[in-house]
């Protein structure tokens, strides 16, 4: 019965919005880390690569999280930043965990 | 007894079909929901940081002169992109004693900040009002998710 219902959009939205606001209330600057195992878990049981997980497009605002084989979810963060991150990796911040680890700077103007 | 025993067999057929047919529906059900489900709900956070970021460019110097001569000022003190306010699903709205206005983003949040349905319904706007000397500050947000391809 369990394996009729699929938690996956739950996650990509749930850290997709969680990421967003991190972002929205930080200052250029601040370095942050969130906590993915959970993420990743599921990332690897749908093959998804564990680093192509997670995608921020400076250029229209949005943050992509992805647990399954093309497809995903996206939300917008309205902070007018740059966010540099790095891809998530198995694993990070401790043995038993994943991080994904991203720095707020600000926004570069042509 | 061979009745009784017809009987019995008939009573566990009729059961096991109908646990089946409750499984299958339940998982029916949780599909459905996980897949066109309204997600998490972070309208009112996300409101409070639009509402927070807003406050604080407030405070500098000449920002009731400056918003209202020119909409492009506000988004650069303030270090709000303008165009995820104008083409999303969000409001902040300015407006001083005299009657000037500022505001980007969906108008109509400002009638639909008042109705109830925004506590159950995430397609209404959560909200936030602050007034401050003489400008009154209105933030909203019903910021939806997307499913793409990746």
């Amino acid at each position: 019965m369990l394996s009729f219902v699929s938690f996956e959009p739950f996650l990509e939205d749930f850290y997709a919005k969680e990421i967003a606001l991190l972002i929205d209330g930080a200052t250029p600057g601040t370095n942050l880390a969130i906590d993915v195992t959970e993420l990743a878990g599921v990332a690897v049981k749908n093959g998804k690569p564990v680093r192509d997980m997670i995608n921020i497009d400076n250029v229209n605002n949005k943050i992509t999280v992805s647990t399954r084989l093309n497809t995903g979810t996206s939300f917008v963060f309205f902070n007018d930043v740059d966010v540099v991150y790095k891809p998530v990796e198995l694993p990070s911040g401790s043995s038993q965990t994943s991080q994904f680890i991203f720095e707020v700077k600000a926004r570069q103007r042509e | 007894m061979n009745s009784r025993g017809q009987v019995l067999g008939t009573g566990i057929l009729y059961f096991v079909y109908l646990l089946m047919m409750v499984m299958i529906l339940t998982g029916l059900y949780g599909g459905i929901v996980s897949f066109f489900g309204e997600g998490y709900d972070i309208r009112e956070f996300e409101t409070r940081a639009l509402m927070n970021s807003v406050k604080e460019c407030s405070e500098g110097i000449n920002f009731a002169r400056d918003i209202f001569v020119n909409d492009s000022v506000f988004f650069e003190r303030c270090s709000i992109e303008e165009n995820v306010i104008s083409e999303g699903d969000y409001l902040i709205y300015i407006n001083d004693s005299s009657g000037k206005e500022f505001f980007e983003g969906v108008y109509d949040y400002r009638i639909r900040c008042g109705f109830d349905e925004r506590n159950k319904n995430i397609d209404y706007p959560k909200c936030l009002n602050y007034c401050s000397g003489d400008l009154c500050f209105l933030a909203a947000s019903a910021e939806k998710s997307r499913r793409v391809a990746s």
